[in-house]
């Protein structure tokens, strides 16, 4: 491994002057991304410029909607009860990332910077409408993710810009969401596929939901849905992200339009779980083959938007369900 | 004295626990020598091609490189463990065999000046056609690897029993199925790492092996040095489970660097290099074909078993053995039938493993478990049935003498509620059990004992000194926790000067099961000579008679008359007063039969003993995903008498991690010789969060030979671990497995292909 220069700027000004006067030169956060590329020598730059020392990239704001900075930690987004409760998905994806080690260092904005199709945070921060916040050396803009993707390991950025933090808006009551993540180890893994979704729903019966105990029984989801078809679930909004199924982290736009507006159902499900697959463009690689994947997302959507508004119908229930899935 | 034990038999912290939690032991990569230079090591990036020319003046022309060598500056001997299978040059200079061979290397004060050095070497390849399946390359017109073996094939063994056809023919039900399983990992948590230092025509080495005078004996022979100066020297291993046996390149590397420096040197392999360039495991093809009686008796067995030997010989005669042996070991086969292949194919060097022949093994019981259910037969009656007992002879010609097989299997399946589990099964739930044997030992000539050598110091501390090793499996405490038995001082009192080959004495080393069978024996009945001297002084100096005395905390004793004692220290002093210190040799050889040859004379008697043992999986499967989920494991391993029952739990949770866990993790994946995951990302080994509940039965059979009654302390439990898994899949989904690791694709493709079956 190279040797490099080492820079702590202390303000994000400071950073990106830097940024912009090195030759060569990386901005590093956690660490855990540029340091196996460098140890690859996929990369190999002269100084890195580290942005651990600046306070105001650090901080989680929830008082309107939720701000997360740049340089918070995993582990810091997985203590957070606030956004367990209402950003569920993103901490379904913190609480599963790398391991106890890697999310104490390593950061949501270094995970989205780095732009694997793969990032856990990426599907969460999809669904629920996060704006990237971007400083350049005299202007800032706010970008929606879906847009700050370009392909792998490239993102809008341009030298010298730094990615200051996430803003998320509030949603409605009724609203839940969820990050499933494929493995084939429960730690220290990188998902074969990983779905989220976040979805409103409303009861059109009126009525509470009165089989609420269904999503505890380790069922499969056609029978759960079948059960509640006659509290007439209405999907008011929704959103469906995947990711490790196309260059980038995507939405399944289509399955959404498709979903928006109706009564929930089994087959419905089944049909949204089709169109989602139809929106991917997975490859084969080490972790998974193509036609594993497409399957997968069949499945997992379905399992992910049952999650999701198993969220709604049970807010104050576990959390986490103890289910198969 | 046996059946009132002090320590033996004891839950005792071993004596190497506290240096490990506390990062304090120290292993090669951490050695530092004065003036030592770092070694790096081109490899080859073609699978087969013709070495034209290697120049490494560019290397030395770099400031701060003080070596480079290729196969040019050996000595033109090749490594092999039999005289038939010497092929190995380590570093080669006809041709390179696989992708990531050794080919050159560099000393330099520094990694990133090797790193420069390694860049100016010059070589020129003339690739040629390479082939990397087994089965492609036994067949005529395939590349060929080494002239010297003809369509490739290695090794083959045959073993023939009985009237395998005959008996076929009248068996009620016979049914051959074909099983496949990706080679492993060994994924030590060391990768590998080697220090070596000349100096006046002394060569000192330090790497984690599981044999150091077998070791040391290798590269006697590779750098043409008499045995006396090559000196493999004790340090702690970070996990070998069959990968650190034989020697490496990296040990020839390293030996010519330092020679050629005047420098010690230290070479230290990635964690890609360790997977790729340090040994692997066996691929297998497994076909297994068996007839029963009606009423579920085995009266014939006939194999076929192909292993992907890699590109050179290794161990090959033993690894294409032993899956069959441990099997052979467990259960009564009146005609049998073996015709394993080990075939050269363009990949990585291959060596035993602890969980060697998986295919085999959970092929042979998950075809039995399918045998029983259509025979309407409960899978823990049936090997009930065909299991060995003692006073039985195996197959070829093993008398099996302590034998708990039939308490490991009724104390798993009462644990586990087995037989009604298995017939009532849950939906998406299966239940599915492992047995094996495995020997405790195997024939390997002189090399087949061990001795050890015991002072009583002049304050009635002991040194022992033995060739046995310890590769983290605990064998280092457990000989000193033998020791403290015999000799009546407490662990703490006990020094272990082990594995360093000018100072102990020949040893089997820890791949054969033999560590607590022989080592421990020897060191056993070396104490057993030193506690007489002991006791003689002590009654003439007490005035009682030898009989009545015992040594317990330090002090020797009257059994009768207690207060008649004295200090051990005493009695040491009064030994040198004499001129003649407390000082003993012992040794043990086991009972084996050293006409047995693996290749051509398979039969005779193949260890002193044997253990048993059997696991039980439960699983959950997910239909959806192909996801497997296995939420209680039970395993029950017969030991012997277990000299530290902690450690031997240890081993069998380790067990079940490495060959239960992993027959739905791992597996090494190759693209046209290039290993696609040789890092721990893609690599999966499971982790603590995998792991399931686990339950670990010791069922003591009291061994009339081992050390108060031991025998070996987990391996049964590597053997069948994946094996239960295989069953319990089976169980769960009607459906033999076709190919290990089961991973959710795999499982996904086996449910659909078997769409309907129940
Ligand atoms: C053992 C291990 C396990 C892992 N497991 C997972 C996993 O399960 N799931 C997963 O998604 N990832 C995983 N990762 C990858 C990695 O940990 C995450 O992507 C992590 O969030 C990266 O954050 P970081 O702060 O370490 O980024 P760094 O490595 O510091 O930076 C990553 C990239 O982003 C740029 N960057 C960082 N911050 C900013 C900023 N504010 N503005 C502009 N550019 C910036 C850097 O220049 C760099 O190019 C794992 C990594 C390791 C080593």
């Amino acid at each position: 491994m190279r040797g490099f220069e080492y820079y702590k700027p202390k303000t994000v000004k400071e950073a990106i002057e830097l940024m912009v006067s090195l030759e060569n030169a990386k901005f590093i956060a956690g660490g855990t991304d540029i340091m196996v590329l460098i140890r690859q020598k996929k990369i190999s730059p002269q100084s890195v410029v580290s942005l651990r020392n600046i306070p105001e990239l650090a901080e989680i704001d929830t008082k309107d909607g939720l701000r997360i900075g740049s340089c918070v930690t995993h582990n810091d987004i997985d203590k957070n009860e606030y956004i367990k409760k209402y950003y569920s998905a993103l901490t379904d994806a913190t609480s599963q990332l790398g391991s106890r080690q890697i999310r104490n260092v390593a950061t949501i904005g270094g995970n989205i910077c780095n732009a694997a199709p793969s990032a856990d945070t990426a599907c969460p921060l999809l669904v629920l409408d996060a704006k990237a916040v971007i400083i350049g050396q005299d202007s800032s803009r706010e970008v929606d993710l879906d847009e700050f993707f370009l392909g792998p390991g490239k993102t809008v950025l341009s030298r010298g810009e730094i990615l200051k933090e996430f803003i998320m808006p509030r949603f409605n009551e009724n609203t839940g969401s969820s990050y499933i993540k494929h493995t084939r180890r429960e730690a220290m893994d990188l998902p074969i596929l990983g779905v989220a979704t976040r979805i409103t729903i409303s009861i059109t019966s009126g009525n509470e939901v009165r089989c609420r105990d269904m999503f505890c029984t380790i069922d499969s989801i056609s029978n759960i849905l079948e059960r509640l078809k006659d509290e007439g679930l209405r999907c008011e909004d929704v959103r469906i992200a995947m990711g490790v199924v196309a260059p980038r982290p995507i939405r399944a736009k289509k399955a959404e339009a498709a979903l928006k507006g109706k009564i929930v159902t089994p087959e419905l499900f089944e049909e949204i779980g089709e169109i989602a697959a139809s929106e991917a463009q997975p490859r084969d690689s080490v972790r998974g083959e193509a036609w594993y994947r497409r399957e997968m997302i069949k499945v997992l959507v379905k399992r992910s938007l049952a999650k999701s508004m198993d969220r709604v119908i049970r807010p104050d229930e576990a959390i986490y369900p103890e289910r198969l899935w | 004295m046996d059946d009132n034990l002090k320590i033996v038999g004891k839950r005792v912290v071993r004596s190497d626990s506290y240096a490990k939690v506390t990062g304090s032991a120290l292993y090669t990569a951490d050695l530092k020598l004065p003036g030592m230079l770092v070694a790096k090591v081109l490899r080859s990036p073609y699978p087969h091609a013709k070495i034209i020319s290697i120049d490494v003046s560019g290397a030395l022309k770099v400031p701060g490189v003080k070596a480079a060598v290729s196969g040019f500056d050996a000595y033109g001997v090749k490594w092999g463990v039999f005289r038939y299978t010497q092929d190995h040059a380590m570093l080669p200079t006809d041709k390179v065999r696989y992708i990531g061979e050794d080919v050159a290397a560099v000393a330099a004060v520094d990694e990133e000046t090797a790193l420069e050095g390694l860049s100016r070497i010059k070589v020129e390849y003339e690739p040629l056609d390479a082939v990397f399946d087994p089965v492609e390359s036994m067949k005529d017109g395939a590349p060929q690897i080494h002239n010297e073996y003809k369509n490739n094939i290695n090794i083959h063994v045959h073993i023939d029993v009985g009237e395998v056809d005959k008996a076929m023919a009248k068996a009620y039900l016979v049914r051959e199925d074909t099983f496949k399983a990706a080679g492993e990992a060994y994924a030590m948590m060391e990768p590998y790492a080697v220090v070596a230092s000349y100096a006046n025509g002394y060569l000192d080495l330090w790497m984690p092996n599981a044999g150091p005078h077998v070791r040391a004996k290798a590269l006697s022979n590779l750098l043409k040095i008499p045995l006396n100066r090559v000196r493999v020297r004790h340090i702690n291993s970070g996990g070998a489970f069959g990968g650190r046996s034989e020697v490496a390149p990296g040990d020839l590397v390293a030996s010519l660097l330092t020679i050629k420096s005047g420098r010690p040197v230290k070479l230290v392999l990635s964690r890609e290099e360790n997977a790729t360039s340090s040994r692997q495991v066996h691929d297998i093809v497994a076909t297994v074909k068996t007839g029963m009686k009606k009423d579920g008796t085995i009266v014939a067995k006939d194999y076929k078993v192909i292993y992907d030997g890699g590109a050179y010989s290794s161990t090959g005669p033993i690894a294409t053995s032993i899956p069959f042996y441990v099997y052979e070991e467990c259960y009564r086969f009146p005609n049998v039938r073996y015709n394993g292949y080990r075939v050269f194919t363009n990949k990585g060097i291959r060596g035993m493993y602890g969980c060697h022949g998986r295919a085999f093994l959970a092929g042979n019981e998950a075809q039995m478990d399918m045998m029983a259910k259509e025979l309407g037969l409960d899978p823990v009656d049936v090997r009930l049935k065909n299991g060995l007992t003692a006073g039985e002879m195996t197959a070829t010609k093993s008398k099996i003498t302590s034998c708990g097989l039939k308490d490991t299997i009724i104390e798993a399946s009462e644990k586990t509620n087995f037989k009604k589990r298995w017939k009532k099964k849950e939906k998406n739930r299966g239940i599915g059990m492992g047995c094996v044997a495995i020997m405790c030992g195997f024939p390997m000539g002189f090399r087949s004992g061990s001795s050890c050598y015991v002072k009583i110091n002049d304050d009635g501390q002991v040194t022992l000194v033995t060739g046995l090793v310890d590769n983290g499996q605990g064998n280092e405490s457990m000989v000193i926790q033998v020791a403290s038995e015999v000799l009546g001082v407490p662990m703490e009192d006990i020094n272990l000067v082990n594995a360093d080959t000018e100072v102990t004495n020949l040893d089997p080393g820890a791949y054969s099961q033999a560590a607590a069978y022989v080592g421990a024996n020897a060191v056993k009945a070396a104490c057993e000579n030193v506690r007489k001297r002991l006791i003689s002084i002590a009654s003439e100096k007490l005035g009682v008679p030898e009989s009545d005395i015992d040594l317990k905390d330090r002090i020797a004793y009257s059994i009768k008359q207690p207060d008649k004692r004295m200090p051990i220290s005493w009695i040491a002093r009064e030994a040198f007063f004499r001129g003649e210190p407390i000082v003993a040799t012992g040794s043990f050889f086991p009972d084996i039969d050293f006409e047995r040859e693996w290749v051509t004379r398979p039969w005779g008697q193949m260890a002193g003993t044997f253990s048993f043992g059997t696991s039980v999986a439960e699983v959950e499967v997910d239909y959806e995903t192909g996801k497997i989920i296995v939420p209680r494991f039970t395993a029950a391993h017969d030991c012997g008498r277990p000299i530290n029952p902690m450690a031997v739990e240890g081993q069998m949770e380790g067990s079940i991690q490495q060959a239960g866990i992993a027959t739905i993790t791992e597996g090494n994946m190759w693209y046209r010789g290039f290993l696609l995951n040789p890092d721990l990302l893609e690599y999966k080994v499971p982790l603590a969060c995998d792991m399931p509940e686990i339950d670990t039965i010791i069922v003591s059979s009291h061994d009339p030979k081992g050390p108060f009654g031991a025998k070996e302390g987990g391996l049964t439990v590597r053997m069948n671990a994946y094996s239960a898994i295989a069953c319990a899949f089976t169980n769960a989904t009607g459906i033999l497995f076709e190919e290990l690791p089961l991973t959710p694709d795999k499982v996904l493709n086996l449910l659909e292909k078997n769409k309907g079956v129940k």
